[in-house]
């Protein structure tokens, strides 16, 4: 039994069909891959922040895909997109089962242009 | 949209135009609306951080220091926040407030009196380093005068007391204001003869008394059994013998057309010297 397998399965099953952009219109097939809302331990900033520059929403959402589609070594520009909404990878993290990579952990936020 | 709150966006507008300035974002600060994420491009925000309108003071030909009535003096303090992806790096800040300061010292025609900023900081909120800076500029406020949104001292020069000013019923105008100073006009002119003769006040009187000096209103002259009028009225609805008004001031006429039975009007004989006073 493959772990990283099984989890990529439940991924494919009950995940959001994601698609990876690269720079230059570079875009991979569709993949499952969870995003949900982040849950925040801190609820002060629910609201959003107003700065001078415009009013910063704070969605972010927690990403948790497949290990084929590596978010931390990714070109800057690169985003995800799942239909009309594209997210800006903020931050992401390999998770290891033993040595092999189980998948990706990340935090991303809705891009307002 | 008030002069002051106006500004922040003139100053925007016009620093987005210009091409130096071209890939920099300039916009009010604290837009209604979503600030961009990621930011991918420098952001200028531009606000106020003071205003200060003070009286303004004049030396009259005395050498008096008298304060204007109408014109004031303000001291605004510009605010630019300098925000710059972190991609960028933070030195960005800097070259983008010298290219922003020369813009607005040598290319607008703002009063700069002084300009500086703080240290750069990295802002969580905005995604940004982030540097604050000002800019002083000095205006003259003038409601007599106005002009545009120039970026001159520009602030139209009938802002905050425009409402007041501009209220003919509890304020005077300018030109009321020279009328009440000088309700009247006087002066003197010498009879040409002439059948007609004009005296020019600048503007249509309202009415105007003409006499001869040292001479009655109306002189007979026995040996001759006529007479002559030495004094006139005129107003709107029209005139004694001989005087009537016009557009710029008055006219005297004399001749057989002007002469009534054996009077005929005197106000232009030659040589005789005739005071007027003239209400304007």
């Amino acid at each position: 039994m493959n772990e990283a397998g099984d989890i990529k399965r439940i991924m494919e099953r009950f995940g959001r069909q994601i698609r990876l952009c690269l720079p230059g219109d570079t875009q991979s097939e569709a993949f499952g891959a969870f995003v949900q809302p982040l849950r925040y331990k801190n609820k002060m900033y629910l609201g959003g922040v107003n700065t001078r520059i415009g009013f910063n929403r704070e969605g972010y959402y927690l990403y948790l895909g497949p290990p084929e589609h590596d978010l931390t070594d990714l070109p800057d520009g690169a985003f995800l997109a799942q239909g009309d909404e594209t997210f800006t990878i903020d931050r992401a993290e390999k998770v290891y089962f033993c040595d092999e990579v189980s998948h990706i952990w990340a935090i991303i936020r809705s891009i307002v242009e | 949209m008030s002069a002051i709150s106006a500004m922040p966006s003139a100053v925007a507008q016009w620093l987005s135009e210009q091409e130096p300035l071209s890939g920099i974002q300039f916009l009010t600060e604290y837009p209604a609306r979503n600030k961009a994420v990621p930011l991918r491009h420098a952001t200028v925000a531009v606000g106020l951080t003071s205003v200060e309108i003070t009286d303004q003071f004049e030396e009259n030909d005395d050498g008096v220091l008298t304060r204007q009535e109408y014109c004031r003096s303000a001291a605004i303090r510009l605010r630019l926040g300098i925000h710059v992806p972190f991609s960028d790096g933070g030195s960005r800040c800097h070259e983008i407030f010298t290219l922003v300061l020369d813009m607005l010292t040598f290319a607008s025609d703002l009063n700069l009196r002084a300009s500086g900023c703080k240290e750069v900081s990295a802002h969580r909120d905005t995604d940004a380093y982030v540097m604050e800076a000002w800019a002083d500029v000095a205006a003259d406020f003038c409601p007599a005068e106005s002009t545009g949104l120039v970026l001159g001292s520009f602030l139209p020069k009938d802002m905050l007391c425009g409402s007041h000013i501009g209220n003919e019923e509890i304020h005077l105008s300018a030109e009321q204001k020279a009328r009440l100073d000088t309700p009247f006009r006087t002066g003197t002119y010498y009879g040409t003869g002439a059948a007609s003769q004009s005296v020019e006040l600048g503007t249509r009187p309202a009415a105007v008394f003409v006499a001869a000096l040292q001479m009655p209103p109306v002189h007979p002259n026995f040996s001759a059994g006529s007479s002559q009028v030495y004094f006139g009225f005129a107003a709107a609805g029209g005139g004694g013998m001989g005087i009537e008004l016009t557009s710029s001031g008055f006219r005297l006429r004399s001749g057989s057309s002007y002469t009534l039975g054996t009077t005929s009007p005197g106000l232009n004989a030659m040589g005789t010297q005739y005071v007027y006073f003239a209400l304007v």
